[in-house]
């Protein structure tokens, strides 16, 4: 499976309906500080940028987790957490560059984003697309067709005028 | 009995805050009133009607009673983000009045584990009220003083040691005790009422939360399905694509080709000389993206930027109000100087519907010779004018001058101060103003909505106001029921069998408006968007409501228990404005709108008809069970749970 969660965050509202139902699918409660996704605002800016675990290809946290908890669904791609090994000392949240492993307050152990076994639900509920479930390949193509917009309308301009 | 006391949805918790005492109570939620008034606009109406002395006059007085009540979905579902900002007496109507805003603080006091907050007395010296999961405090907010809205925000989320905090707060207009002033998350206001100012006068700055607990839901897999079924039906509503993409901005174009705009203060329906596309020109200039309140997949507000020149500003939330308002109903468009206005109205804490309908009265008189530069302290607030309208908006918010401290306490009592310094009848200058129990009206035009809406804004319970009731009755414009968005079928079939698609027609309106009316009272209790609703022809409505509260809480109530719930809150609410002393003669729309046909345009002639509008009231009323004042009456209240009022009417000689 080669999809990824890409995220565009100029059409990010920062609505947080992810947070919501990524929370209520695995915790069975609404909670932000359980999700495995949050996004970051600056609000007075209108900034909203969606954080997420990226699944790494050469992952920090699988790498300096002491118990060797997280393993790789080959499926998915998602790296998961087995929780019977995992001790809580939350070396993999210090270790990844995107803060994406969420210490649950109960238990004290530590849960990350598996992707809802392959039906992400927080790309499900994202309406304004700012999360989209693709290949990586696909998400590079649609970055570039975005930012070849701009000068897409300067070659319209310049073919109507007639010019060289 | 721990089982039977447990409750879900509800945090269990209601905050007191003692002002005067500096002390703060955790009461604990009673379970039958919860179930009873559901919460936000239903807890806030009942306890204010329970613990207010009606004999105090002064909404400024420490005896008034303000509540900040999230609705108990907040922090529970989608589409609930609204928080309801009630006071027992309104600076503007000098009656019970009510706030709404669209939130993230809803959320996370829900997470922090309360319920509401209501405030009482009045703090020596300037306050904030900090929360934290279990720990709640008053602290010193001197430093505050004077502060900008989007200031304060700023500096209690670095005081927290966190960007995610959430904060409430009033900015100099509440400070200072202006009648329009109101409190804001950020640019998400709570219009109406001027609750503002009583929070100013209890020397209340601000309220900042953050909470870590979330919410347990007692049937989670049951939301699970009733998110994936809503949120498709919300989606797929014939009017998602408007508000999802130009925000209720949107209305202009459309209330534009309807010939349905109002402008010049309600003269006539076309700016001269103006372009015709604002909707469009707005989010094409200025619109960076849609911005969204918590759980909220319609995203209405434009985030806007204004780059260069003299307005150059940013911000986000630019409405129908504040384009119409600024706009049109000014006799201008400059949509640069609009959003600056905008941007300006909610950093000083005002509420954009009242000052600029006072604004755009005064142009009115201003047309008519009525006021001049003598009475403005030189400025000149004419048709079009932007430079010195915004002088006037800090005048106001900081009541420099006379014109500014005479103005800043409601467009009424100006009006008596101008007439009295012009010599004539205040009679003459009442007229022109568009108001209901002394609220100036927003949105639409009493004689082009339909006449159920009419009768909306005139029964409202807090004043003229397009959200209490029917929007629009345009919305019941369908052919077969099943076209009726968000309305029981079978309830939709009762509408069109009695006529009621006809906007016009009289008879058997107040059917429809009683049934919106607890429909509107619901979904302020469970701060559900009203955007989201029938009220404006979208899909949540009272049988989608009853499936989020069912989920989340573990009760089974079908959709009729959660009207009955509706219409307990509404009469509460209306007993409490009789025993201050309102009556039939309050429940009017304006003068204007039955003595003043629309001049031009596709709806030429349109006006009310005041013997059939004082039948329908009539009908109303005994529809509703009240007395042909408007006051409930005993066996009304008795079956609604309300003995307590019936008696407390009863003993007050509210007969």
């Amino acid at each position: 499976m080669d999809k990824v969660i890409v995220v565009d965050p100029d059409r990010c509202t920062g609505c947080k309906v992810c947070e919501l139902i990524c929370s209520l699918h695995h915790e069975d409660e609404i909670n932000p500080m359980k999700s495995r996704i949050n996004i970051m605002s600056w609000e007075v800016e209108g900034i909203d940028i969606p954080m997420i675990c990226q699944q790494c290809e050469d992952a920090p946290c699988q790498t300096v987790c002491p118990t060797r908890a997280i393993y790789l669904n080959e499926e998915t791609g998602a790296l998961l957490i087995d929780d019977a090994k995992c001790i809580g000392c939350r070396m993999c949240l210090s270790a990844c560059p995107f803060g994406a492993p969420s210490v649950l307050p109960d238990t004290k152990k530590v849960v990350k984003c598996d992707l809802c076994s392959g039906e992400p639900q927080c790309v499900e509920f994202c309406e304004p697309r700012a999360l989209q479930y693709m290949s990586a390949a696909k998400g590079k193509i649609q970055k570039q067709r975005k930012a070849s917009q701009k000068l897409g309308e300067i070659v319209r301009i310049m073919s109507s005028a007639n010019m060289p | 009995m721990k089982e039977e006391t447990s409750m879900y949805g509800w945090a269990g918790t209601i905050l007191k805050v003692y002002l005067s005492e500096g002390k703060i109570v955790k009461d604990p939620l009673n379970p039958e009133f919860a179930k009873a008034f559901l919460g936000g606009r239903g807890f806030n109406s009942k306890i204010i009607y329970d613990e207010f002395d009606p004999s105090v006059t002064d909404p400024f007085s420490p005896e008034n009673i303000a509540a900040i009540g999230p609705g108990s979905l907040c922090g529970n579902t989608l589409s609930a983000s609204r928080i309801c900002v009630s006071v027992a007496r309104s600076p503007i109507t000098g009656v019970f009045g009510d706030a709404n805003l669209g939130s993230y603080f809803g959320g996370e006091l829900r997470w922090a584990g309360y319920d509401s907050i209501v405030f009482y007395g009045k703090s020596k010296d300037l306050v904030y009220l900090r929360i934290e999961d279990d720990r709640v405090e008053l602290r010193d907010a001197r430093h505050l003083k004077g502060k900008m809205v989007s200031e304060t925000d700023a500096i209690l989320k670095e005081e927290m040691n966190d960007p995610d905090a959430r904060v409430i707060a009033i900015g100099p207009g509440g400070e200072n005790r202006v009648a329009g002033a109101i409190p804001l998350e950020l640019h998400r206001a709570a219009g109406a009422c001027g609750t503002g100012g009583v929070l100013g006068s209890k020397n209340l700055k601000a309220v900042v939360v953050r909470g870590s607990k979330g919410s347990k839901i007692a049937r989670p897999n049951e939301l699970k399905e009733a998110f994936k079924r809503v949120h498709k039906k919300l989606l797929s509503g014939p009017h998602y694509p408007m508000f999802s993409q130009y925000g209720s901005a949107g209305l202009l174009d459309l209330f534009n080709e309807g010939g349905m705009l109002p402008t010049y203060n309600w003269q006539d329906r076309e700016v001269k000389g103006v372009e015709k596309t604002y909707s469009t020109a707005l989010k094409e200039q200025y619109g960076k993206k849609m911005v969204a309140c918590l759980g909220c997949a319609v995203h209405c507000e434009h985030y806007y930027e204004v780059k260069e020149g003299p307005y150059a500003t940013h911000g986000a939330g630019a409405e129908y109000e504040v384009t119409c308002g600024f706009g049109p109903r000014a006799g201008g468009v400059k949509l640069d100087a609009i959003l600056y206005i905008n941007t300006l109205m909610n950093d000083l804490g005002l509420d954009i519907v009242q000052v600029s309908n006072w604004l755009n009265t005064i142009r009115h008189w201003w047309q008519d010779g009525l006021i001049d530069e003598n009475d403005t302290d030189g400025l000149i607030i004419t048709w079009g004018d932007y430079d010195h309208t915004i002088e006037a908006l800090k005048r106001i918010a900081h009541r420099k001058g006379e014109f500014g401290d005479k103005l800043a306490d409601n467009i009424m009592s100006f009006a008596h101060h101008v007439a009295k310094k012009k010599g004539k009848p205040v009679e003459e200058y009442i007229r022109y103003i568009i108001q209901i129990k002394g609220m100036t009206q927003s949105s639409g035009d009493n004689r082009l909505m339909g006449v159920g809406a009419a009768l909306s804004h005139g029964t409202s319970t807090r004043g003229s106001d397009h959200l209490r009731g029917v929007n629009t009755d345009l919305w019941l414009e369908q052919e077969k029921p099943e076209d009726v968005w968000g309305i029981p079928t079978e309830v939709a079939k009762h509408f069109l069998d009695l006529g009621l698609s006809d906007p016009n027609q009289y008879e058997g309106k107040e059917e429809y408006v009683a049934f919106m009316e607890d429909f509107c009272a619901v979904a302020d209790a469970l701060g559900i968007c009203k955007r989201h609703t029938p009220w404006e022809g979208m899909a949540i409505g009272f049988e989608e409501m009853a499936e989020y509260f069912n989920a989340v809480t573990g009760l089974n109530y079908s959709w009729q228990d959660l009207r009955e719930c509706g219409t307990r809150i509404y009469t509460t609410e209306k007993a409490m404005q009789a025993r201050f002393g309102l009556r039939r003669k309050n429940d009017y729309p304006p003068i204007r709108c039955f003595e003043e046909p629309v001049p031009t345009g596709p709806s030429k002639g349109a006006i009310l008809d005041r013997e059939k509008y004082d039948k329908m009231l009539t009908s109303y009323y005994e529809h509703r069970g009240w007395s042909d004042e408007g006051i409930p009456k005993d066996e009304t209240l008795k079956d609604l749970g309300l003995q307590d009022i019936a008696d407390d009417l009863k003993k007050r000689k509210v007969v």
